[in-house]
């Protein structure tokens, strides 16, 4: 046999010794590249975890105003525990984005998945702006119910996460709207102090809130007692965390 | 602008039903000319003219003849199909294809007028076609009025199909709507803004009363109103509701502008029985 042939024998071995030694490691490196892909929703959800599990430090348990599992026309608080940190705007951010990103399931989602909170800004006097997201009042299904549903999701966490904020301003990729999504007022502030007294996790005594305020706020008082007001949804929430307003 | 009649007692329930009668009042007794403006009216008919007005009258009808005491002031609704031009409201699926929110609550404000004239009442449109008519150019519309109830149509785009849901200006939490700047002391004039704190109450009622007969002509409706933060309302001067239906995602949209008349005939009953409770008189 010529020698030159022997060698080309020789490599060919060679070759296929290497392979053995190779392949189980790539078909070990495919086999883990077809895991399924992963949802953006996941993927966001661990961008966040990774940051909210860093302060573990103590978690408290913060009520988030997200749809009721039941009857997605109303809200329903659920106790949840997160490490929220001492600062009242990272509080608020934190709040707010697991507001829009922690919802169990897709259909208790207030707010659309894609808004964004771009700003969050609190004053002295306890004025803060929120600057969401075009998404919001795009992706927001357009409606009196849902935008509503949207507002008070956003208002009570808020007030339940950071009770330093007093009156909140929403805006809308840094403008003022007249409306979030063609319905709803935004043009003004909303005064959460007509909430009551917010004490995280504390189921608070109730207390008669709402106090007649001067002039111009009129009239809402006494437009109650006729009826017990607006009936599901009242019932549903007090329950919860904290008293409200004026009935 | 100014709306007579608001108090500035503290008394907030008293002045803003007090605002209303006086409203009532006027526009039954005083010529209605003298107290809002209003357009160019053709030279007054003759006392004795024929009252029947049976073709569907301009956007500004004319006034009832003044020396007519014995028979009470015709009822006027002010209807507003919301959005309308560029802003088509809710819609069913992204795409925009099918039907819209505008389209669906002007069908319904037409077929609505048809109704509430064929009773007797006279109605006023904010939007009579697919045309962009602000929310303020709607309110400063139904705020020209002398006096009466202000309707604004919607459809959304959840809930329970062929249900109807009514609202009126506040705060789901019963707290008063947030936004209301409190006046200064001493100072009569109500921002533009601030038109519907002093009919907040009566609006309220008048929520109520709606929405016991919506629950009677579509069945499964809720009893009780809603209280929201309706930016239209809230520029408004007279009892103002937000009536939603749902919903803008259905099969067949036809089926919605069916509603037309039992929403008529539920306004009629709504209107009369808030009169009789705040007038005494049917």
């Amino acid at each position: 046999m010529p020698r030159a042939v022997r060698i080309v024998i020789l490599l060919l071995v060679l070759a296929v010794l290497a392979g053995l030694v190779e392949l189980p490691a790539l078909r070990l490196r495919v086999s883990r590249l077809e895991r399924p892909e992963q949802t953006e929703e996941v993927a966001r959800r661990e961008v966040i975890r990774p940051a909210e599990e860093a302060r573990d430090a103590k978690k408290e348990k913060v009520p988030m105003y997200w749809l009721s599992e039941t009857d997605p026309g109303q809200l329903a608080p659920v106790e949840t525990p997160l490490a929220l940190g001492t600062d009242p705007v990272e509080r608020a951010r934190a709040a707010l984005e697991w507001l829009i990103t922690g919802a169990p399931t897709p259909e208790q989602r207030p707010l659309p998945l894609d808004t964004t909170l771009l700003a969050f800004y609190l004053m002295d006097d306890g004025t803060a702006v929120a600057d969401f997201s075009e998404a919001l009042p795009h992706e927001l299904p357009s409606g009196i119910a849902t935008e509503q549903l949207a507002l008070d999701a956003i208002t009570r966490t808020l007030h339940a996460a950071v009770p330093q904020v007093r009156r909140l301003h929403i805006l809308i990729d840094g403008h003022e709207a007249e409306t979030l999504a063609g319905h709803v007022d935004l043009s003004g502030a909303f005064d959460l102090t007509l909430m009551g007294p917010a004490t995280p996790a504390a189921p608070a005594a109730a207390t008669p809130a709402a106090q007649p305020k001067p002039a111009g706020t009129i009239a809402s008082q006494p437009s109650e007692p006729p009826v017990k007001a607006p009936a599901a949804e009242e019932k549903k929430i007090p329950a919860a965390t904290k008293p409200r307003g004026g009935e | 602008m100014l709306f007579g009649g608001m108090g500035k007692k503290k008394s907030a329930r008293t002045a803003g039903l007090a605002a209303i009668f006086v409203a009532l009042a006027a526009f039954g007794s005083a010529n209605p000319g003298a107290q809002a403006p209003m357009p160019p009216q053709s030279p007054g008919p003759p006392i004795h003219a024929p009252t029947t007005q049976q073709a569907p009258p301009p956007l500004f009808p004319p006034p009832s003849p003044i020396e007519r005491p014995a028979t009470p002031p015709p009822t006027t609704v002010i209807l507003d199909p919301a959005h309308g031009g560029q802003d088509s409201g809710a819609h069913g699926d992204p795409a925009e294809e099918g039907a819209v929110e505008k389209d669906l609550v002007l069908a319904i404000a037409l077929g609505m007028r048809r109704e509430l004239e064929r009773q007797g009442i006279r109605v006023v449109l904010t939007r009579q076609n697919d045309s962009a008519v602000s929310i303020d150019e709607r309110a400063a519309v139904a705020n020209a009025l002398g006096a009466g109830y202000f309707v604004s149509l919607h459809v959304g785009s959840t809930g329970e199909a062929n249900t109807a849901q009514a609202y009126s200006f506040g705060t789901p939490h019963g707290g008063a709507p947030p936004a209301f700047v409190p006046r200064p002391p001493g100072i009569e004039a109500v921002r533009w803004d601030d038109a519907q704190a002093g009919y907040l109450v009566a609006s309220r009622r008048l929520a109520e009363l709606v929405q016991v007969e919506l629950a009677q002509k579509l069945p499964r409706s809720p009893d009780v109103p809603q209280f929201a933060e309706v930016r239209q309302l809230r520029v408004v001067a007279h009892p103002a509701v937000a009536i939603e239906l749902s919903r803008v995602a259905e099969a067949n949209p036809a089926s919605l502008e069916k509603t037309a008349v039992p929403l008529a005939t539920a306004m009629v009953k709504a209107i009369a029985a808030y009169r009789q409770a705040s007038e005494g008189r049917p």
